[in-house]
């Protein structure tokens, strides 16, 4: 017997796993400039985060949850800096491979699902109002 | 002058919210997913709620059963499921096909067709009420 709860379930899923993007994406913005205070250190790396449709068996109902937060393999760029206490012997910092621009998209795009999904909530909640109603 | 065969209309408004409710269901599924990658927006099949209220009402054959039950949801789905895959024409790099703009006018619509359907619930229970009571209240 399909059930309006059941969509509210989903649509707070969704809002969860959006929550969980925006944070990795503010960690990522927060340490765009932490870069090896030592030449063998390593800079921040860019977090990941991947989302999965699973089968909530509580309640039965498909919900999607965060499968994994990993972190981005891709290469640490360079800066000749040789005043810095992380420089190499060549002179080079390493610096983390994050990019502002590609993470502040990030987060809104993560803002416009997040209200998405609350709006979904807001007409769930009407639908059952009506149902409500007829028992008047 | 309300007859046994309006009371086949109420089945169909029943039917027509459950089918409003599973779609609000799966709507709030594709909203949720719209990042998930290798996901396919999903709707229900449209369902002709009058041709089925007009052969309720000739009792030509009883309620049909229900058509279609997709494997591996955990309630069991009354109505037939289908890919949007074809009507979906913006497909992002990691798979993901859902379009949240559609997705919210499919949920506006559900929504004022489910409100359309109790409000015409109520008015039909009204006129038994009335039937019933014998005095307009």
């Amino acid at each position: 017997m399909p059930d309006l709860h059941d969509s509210i379930t989903i649509s707070a899923a969704g809002m969860r796993a959006q929550s969980a993007r925006m944070k990795v994406t503010a960690e990522n913005i927060a340490n765009a400039d932490s870069v090896a205070f030592t030449p063998d250190g390593k800079p921040y790396q860019r977090k990941t985060i991947t989302f999965r449709n699973v089968l909530d068996k509580e309640t039965g109902v498909n919900v999607v949850k965060v499968e994994k937060i990993g972190v981005d393999p891709s290469p640490f760029p360079r800066e000749y800096d040789p005043a810095h206490p992380g420089a190499d012997a060549e002179g080079y910092v390493l610096r983390p491979n994050v990019s502002s621009i590609t993470e502040t998209m990030d987060m809104k795009e993560a803002q416009r699902s997040y209200e998405a999904n609350l709006t979904s909530i807001e007409i769930t909640k009407g639908m059952i109002n009506r149902t409500l109603e007829l028992m008047r | 002058m309300v007859n046994i065969e309006d009371v086949s209309v109420m089945q169909g408004l029943k039917r027509r919210m459950n089918y409003l409710t599973e779609r609000q269901g799966v709507l709030a599924q594709n909203v949720a997913n719209a990042d998930t990658p290798g996901y396919k927006p999903k709707d229900l099949k449209p369902v002709d709620f009058r041709g089925e209220v007009e052969r309720a009402s000739l009792k030509l054959q009883p309620a049909a059963t229900q058509p279609g039950h997709m494997k591996g949801t955990g309630k069991g789905q009354r109505f037939d499921v289908k890919d949007v895959a074809d009507d979906t024409f913006e497909t992002t790099p990691s798979g993901n096909g859902v379009i949240l703009e559609e997705e919210m006018l499919k949920m506006n619509k559900t929504a004022t067709d489910y409100q359309s359907t109790t409000m015409l619930y109520r008015k039909l229970t009204n006129l038994m009420r009335m039937a019933v009571d014998g005095n307009s209240n």
